[in-house]
């Protein structure tokens, strides 16, 4: 300024203007230092050297005044991001959000951080971070640490105990992140801070209960190994005083029977079909423990037909005597173990069997539909039936709708059945009135 | 009896399984030339020689042994170990007797050389066929090996 004013003086006439003109346009330019853009300067009619700069400088502060205006908007951006990321963060009531100086005082803190940890903001603000650290882990270095793994690494996440205002410890899940400025330079730290006691507790019950299942498992295995070495003893030890006892009234009849009267021979011949008959039992509860322990071996696209047609081979072997005859429609394949199936077909067919005995125009069928999810197999006969009343014993071990004297068995059959059926995944139900025969079903899912 | 002549030897502690077997044996006549021992104690001092009484020999020894499992002190297990590794008797055929085809050591039974097991039947005259059967198998089976 001081320059254009001591300079030599130009040609005479233009002295005064020459001198106004130009502090007008100082005055611009100095307003453009203060970031004012406002002032418009003069523009003569004149048309010279002063006019063209003049008019140079009103498009400059044109343009500086919308850059302005931009950057103002922008700066409010910006202000109104942090302001709203703040009362965020602030607002955050289940992680404490806090943010640390390069040296680990706490510069900002979140409802989240007051709740979780106790302390208020005017309490906390300035404190070094270590306030939340058990005396162990300060003595260890362990706030230090942390810093450092963060600073090494960007961030580090750890877990441990935490000291809350009142003394009363939480289990924390930490993250620390390293906050650096635009230059690079760091500026400090972000540290997030999750109260995982409950999920830690809920952690431990787990475990805790997953090794009280695993003893009970434990347990149960015992029981069930003590329940095997039972029924091999009682196979064993059962079967040998049964035998004794069938065998020598089997002499008896054969040999001494002759001199007696009919009733004595009516009563030792009791005496050996009972023992015959606890035989049948302790067999049959033996092949019913049996299965518990049995894994099912499937054989994909079994023949169920054939598997029927051997197994009526095998029933009517033994039981000839009965002029009884199988309307065996071709059955749907099914997805099974051979073995177990065969034993359903034997048992549903030689209890089908025995309960058509008395009809004289008894026959049983065999038939089979498939399902969406199933193929279900029915067996029917049109012998005595049972009374639905007592249909929930029907598959019960060693529960019977009829008497012995009516019917021989032991009650296992069904029961096997059932379990069979049950093993495949499969479900067994049955309909049937007095009189009318029986209906017996099972499915296979396939 | 001489031991040359002796036939089958029945190793059982149930009085009653041995008395049944023992009669079925003699109704066919094959119970003449049989040892019954009471127990596994029994068994290995008839077969391996006590006191005076020597012991059994390669050529000196029953057709078969009929050997029950389940027996006190001494268990048809051991005795079946003990015939089967000495060289004197392990060419002497022995079949198990088992009340139950659920034996766990039907299957070591067979490991440790048994010739056969059978189980036992309830039912007498199953019972009695059975031993009848298992003692002309052997007894003619050994003979076509003498």
């Amino acid at each position: 300024m001081n320059s254009i004013k001591n300079s030599p003086d130009p040609p005479g006439r233009f002295i005064p203007d020459f001198e106004n003109r130009m502090n007008k346009l100082l005055d611009v330019l100095l307003k453009f230092t203060r970031l004012d853009f406002s002032t418009q300067a003069e523009v003569s009619s004149r048309g010279d050297e002063i006019d063209a700069v003049a008019l140079g400088l009103n498009t400059l502060s044109e343009e500086l005044r919308e850059l302005r205006l931009k950057e103002q908007i922008q700066q409010e951006y910006v202000k109104e991001n942090e302001e709203r990321l703040r009362l965020l963060v602030g607002g955050v009531k289940d992680y404490a959000i806090i943010n640390l100086t390069p040296e680990g005082l706490i510069e900002s803190w979140n409802q989240g951080a007051e709740k979780i940890e106790g302390y208020t903001e005017q309490e906390i603000i300035g404190k070094h971070f270590s306030v939340f650290y058990t005396p162990e882990e300060i003595a260890g270095g362990e706030p230090g640490n942390n810093l450092r793994a963060a600073l090494a690494q960007g961030s580090h996440e750890g877990q441990g105990w935490r000291k809350r205002k009142d003394g009363t410890l939480f289990m924390a899940d930490v993250v620390i992140t390293t906050l650096y400025d635009e230059l690079g330079r760091i500026k400090g730290y972000a540290k997030i801070t999750r109260d995982i006691t409950q999920q830690k507790e809920a952690e431990i019950k787990i475990l805790e209960l997953n090794n009280r299942l695993w003893e009970k498992i434990q347990e149960m295995e015992l029981i069930n190994s003590e329940l095997e070495a039972f029924t091999y003893s009682v196979s064993h030890d059962l079967r040998a005083p049964v035998r004794a006892i069938h065998s020598y009234s089997r002499i008896l009849y054969q040999e001494q029977a002759q001199n007696w009267d009919t009733e004595s021979r009516g009563m030792i011949q009791s005496v050996e079909r009972n023992a015959q008959h606890m035989g049948q039992l302790i067999d049959d509860l033996l092949a019913f423990t049996r299965l518990g322990r049995k894994e099912i071996t499937r054989t994909l696209g079994l023949d169920m037909t054939e598997l029927a047609r051997e197994a009526w081979r095998s029933v009517a072997d033994t039981a000839r005597a009965y002029p009884i005859r199988l309307d065996l429609k071709i059955l749907e394949t099914a997805s099974a173990d051979p073995t177990l199936i065969r034993q359903v077909f034997v048992n549903l067919l030689s209890n089908a069997f025995k309960y058509s005995s008395n009809n004289p125009n008894a026959v049983i069928t065999l038939t089979s539909v498939k399902e969406p999810k199933e193929c279900i197999y029915c067996i029917q006969d049109n012998g005595v039936g049972f009374d639905m009343r007592y249909y929930n014993k029907l598959f019960r071990v060693f529960q019977r709708l009829h008497t012995t004297d009516q019917f021989e068995g032991t009650g296992v059959g069904l029961a096997l059945v059932k379990r069979i059926i049950t093993k495949h995944g499969g479900r067994v139900w049955a309909s049937s009135e007095p009189g009318q025969g029986a209906s017996f079903y099972f499915s296979l899912p396939y | 009896m001489n031991r040359n002549e002796l036939e089958i030897l029945l190793i059982e502690d149930n009085p009653d399984d041995a008395a049944l077997a023992i009669r079925a044996l003699k109704k066919q006549g094959m119970a003449n030339k049989l040892i019954h021992l009471k127990n596994g104690v029994e068994a290995l001092d008839f077969i391996f020689g006590s006191g005076d009484k020597p012991k059994l020999t390669r050529d000196n020894h029953p057709r078969v042994i009929l050997l029950d499992l389940k027996m006190p002190m001494v268990d048809g297990m051991e005795v079946l170990e003990k015939v089967k590794s000495d060289p004197e008797t392990k060419s002497i055929p022995v079949v198990i007797l088992t009340s139950s085809a659920e034996d766990p050591d039907i299957r070591k039974c067979y490991e440790l050389g048994a010739n056969s097991y059978i189980v036992k039947p309830v039912e007498f005259d199953n019972f009695s066929k059975t031993v009848i059967d298992l003692g002309f198998y052997w007894m003619l089976m050994n003979k076509v090996n003498k």
